[in-house]
């Protein structure tokens, strides 16, 4: 049936028995009657009062619906923008370069570029997406606002963020100094906090996004010498699961990963005799590669439209 | 004859303390206490309550409670619901019930304790309100008023801006009201950038969810209680359908219109003899069709009254001086026997440092639902 759309809403504070935003209008059909109908999110950001369209029955977990479907003249081409932090080397890189073949337009943010970073703004930009590189410290949230202020407005859009930044100063807790563990923490932990904050209002208005959140084995045993790490990585964790209860709403599915022993600048600065003591402990006795971890990363982005709030180990049965 | 109001009491508004029962005897008493001439309590033949939702206060039998508290064993006591113009409704009554001869003084106090709850579970009791069908498709009160008003604002053109200034507008005017839930300062930067509730409802443009009391005492022989009683000279109530998508043009509050034909009709008044008006800005965008329903600005040009300066607090008609649904603040069965107490007051010129000088004609407009009824008052000194 054809109508017409007369106005529309996207209640953002839903009532029982809905969880998320429900989005509706008012349409009037060719006899001039007025139904109310649902809308599709997809749908919302390009609605207009006037906008004809179809109505479709649906029957949902509540019921029996109208929907209304507007008719797109057309199609514009959206790509999806990814923010990947630390991502100029190790797994940062991984996440972006394989997000890129998957189709997002890449943010790649670190301290510094570095030659490693260029060659992955390179490789993506070859691939035909697009690829910018923005500078700013993730512990100061006034540079990380200023980083996704200008990513959104450079690639237009802001549609999954992978909280992977993170550094270690490893020391027996009675030789760490209050500066190591706050340094580790405000990297690690509130790092992950100001991206999510500014990244979410953002998500929000643009009706759902992913967050990845990269923790580490270390947040489910603890770590020998790693108390700030353990501790700012368990806190990634926690914080995973907040996010996802708080965001559901909003479809925007919030989960964290655990990678074991993957080949980066962190393993590879391990002394060798410990290096293969931790491999002999792994039942597939090998170090995982950065490109292991990016595909897990992408699967949670991409298909896991139904997982969120999950900690998933990648660390090829290290922790069982 | 004619009703007047011959005293008032009210609580503050807010995030209060005090439980139901505490509310309803405090505004009583205060009632009571303020009958110039003095009144006993046996001189009260009915005690009426106004109160949305049992469920927020956990308290049933409010009449009960108010007769004890009234202390007259001959009166009787009961509640009446009207969404949220319980209050008018409450006062419309006991104006029937002496015109027709049933009582000479009825006392009327009106409470809502809503904040024993979360927002999410007050918003839930809230969407009660609305239709079945509105509420199967998970549109909530801030929901089916997001469907009104972007209907009205694409038809005649008003703004964020205009939506803005009326937010400010009732904010700065809670400054002066020690009642007011807030004394916070907003700048039309804050509304327009605050969190979306339903699109284009944004949290500055929400009343506030508050606990509160007032009451008010109406007599078939005022100037026995009172020098300077205040008449009711007008009242109106009429209906429209609940779900806006039934009504003949959901951009107009017909139901506020028909109220308010009869009330001016009652009183043998028209719009231009008004001069201090109090409107029911459950959601400030709503406000300027609240002005063209009481014929105050013609269809689609309430916002101009707003861009002009008209409905200030220092313009020629002042609207919401007590700082309005929004920043006085929406105890939902309180609300409109607090806009009665407020007109009392500015017509005696009691109003403190609200006062507008020299006000003689007040009008009130109420409405439930998204308008699907509406009570309008208009009063003189």
């Amino acid at each position: 049936m054809k109508a017409k759309l007369i106005s529309y809403t996207d209640v953002t504070v839903p009532t029982p028995p809905y969880k998320k935003s429900t989005k509706s209008g008012i349409v009037e059909d060719e006899k001039g009657k007025r139904q109310l109908v649902g809308i599709d999110d997809e749908h919302y950001n390009i609605l207009k009062i006037g906008m004809e369209g179809r109505i479709e029955k649906r029957v949902t977990d509540f019921g029996e619906f109208n929907f209304f479907v507007p008719e797109i003249k057309e199609k514009k081409e959206v790509s999806k923008v990814a923010l990947i932090t630390g991502a100029t080397r190790g797994i940062g890189k991984a996440i972006a370069l394989e997000l890129a073949r998957k189709g997002f337009n890449i943010v790649i943010n670190d301290l510094e570029l570095q030659d490693a970073g260029a060659e992955a703004i390179n490789e993506i930009k070859k691939g035909g997406r697009e690829a910018i590189f923005i500078k700013a410290d993730i512990s100061k949230y006034e540079e990380v606002e200023k980083m996704v202020k200008e990513a959104v407005e450079k690639l237009g859009r802001m549609d999954v963020l992978i909280n992977n930044a993170g550094m270690n100063i490893d020391r027996l807790l009675i030789n760490m100094t209050p500066e190591q563990w706050q340094k580790v923490i405000d990297v690690d932990l509130t790092g992950t906090y100001n991206c999510t904050k500014a990244v979410l209002p953002h998500m929000m208005q643009q009706g759902g996004g992913r967050i990845v959140n990269v923790s580490s084995m270390s947040a489910l045993d603890g770590a020998i010498g790693q108390a700030n790490y353990a501790a700012a990585k368990g806190g990634v964790v926690s914080l995973t699961k907040t996010i996802a209860m708080e965001y559901a709403q909003y479809n925007i599915l919030c989960n964290a990963i655990a990678p074991g022993c993957i080949r980066t600048r962190m393993t590879d600065a391990m002394p060798p005799g410990m290096l293969r003591e931790r491999v002999s402990q792994i039942p597939l006795g090998r170090r995982g590669e950065p490109e292991e971890v990016a595909k897990l990363v992408v699967f949670l982005v991409t298909e896991g439209n139904y997982i969120t709030g999950q900690l998933i180990n990648i660390s090829a049965g290290e922790y069982i | 004859m004619e009703v007047g109001i011959v005293s008032y009491g009210h609580t503050k508004f807010g995030v209060l303390e005090q439980d139901t029962p505490d509310l309803i005897k405090e505004a009583m008493d205060g009632c009571l206490k303020n009958v110039e001439n003095g009144i006993s309590p046996k001189e009260i033949d009915c005690v009426i309550v106004s109160c949305v939702d049992n469920a927020f206060s956990e308290q049933h039998q409010t009449g009960t409670l108010a007769w004890e508290y009234l202390g007259n064993p001959d009166a009787y006591g009961f509640k009446v619901e009207s969404a949220c113009v319980s209050g008018s409704m409450a006062i419309y009554r006991a104006k029937n019930m002496i015109e027709m001869g049933e009582a000479k003084n009825v006392l009327v106090v009106g409470f809502e304790k809503m904040n024993k709850f979360g927002t999410d579970r007050i918003t839930e009791f809230l969407t009660h309100g609305s239709s079945p069908e509105e509420r199967k498709y998970g549109i909530t009160q801030p929901g089916a008023y997001a469907l009104l008003i972007r209907l009205y604002a694409h038809k005649y053109d008003v703004t964020e801006d205009d939506w803005a200034d009326i937010s400010v507008k009732n904010h700065k005017n809670a400054f002066r009201n020690p009642w007011a839930h807030f004394h916070k300062d907003i700048t039309k930067e804050g509304v327009m950038n605050s969190r979306m509730i339903a699109d284009p409802i944004r949290l500055f443009h929400c009343s506030t969810i508050s606990d509160g009391a007032a009451s008010v005492l109406l007599s078939a022989d005022p100037k026995k209680y009172t020098d300077t009683p205040v008449f009711i000279k007008g009242m109106g109530v009429a209906h429209d359908y609940l779900s806006a998508i039934e009504r003949q043009d959901p951009t107009f509050l017909l139901a506020s219109k028909r109220a308010a034909d009869q009330a001016y009709k009652e009183a043998g008044k028209s719009p231009k003899d008004v001069d201090i008006v109090e409107v029911h800005d459950a959601f400030t965008p709503v406000e300027p069709m609240c002005y063209e329903a009481l014929g105050l600005a013609k269809k689609g040009e309430g916002a101009k009254l707003v861009r002009e300066g008209v409905v200030m607090f220092d313009g020629s008609l002042p609207v919401n001086v007590s700082g309005g649904l929004k920043a006085k603040g929406h105890p939902v069965g309180a609300t409109h026997v607090g806009t009665m107490v407020e007109m009392f007051l500015q017509l005696r010129g009691e109003a403190g440092k609200r006062q507008v000088p020299d006000r003689k004609t007040a009008i009130i407009e109420g409405h439930g639902g998204t308008g699907s009824v509406a009570i309008v008052s208009i009063l003189e000194r």
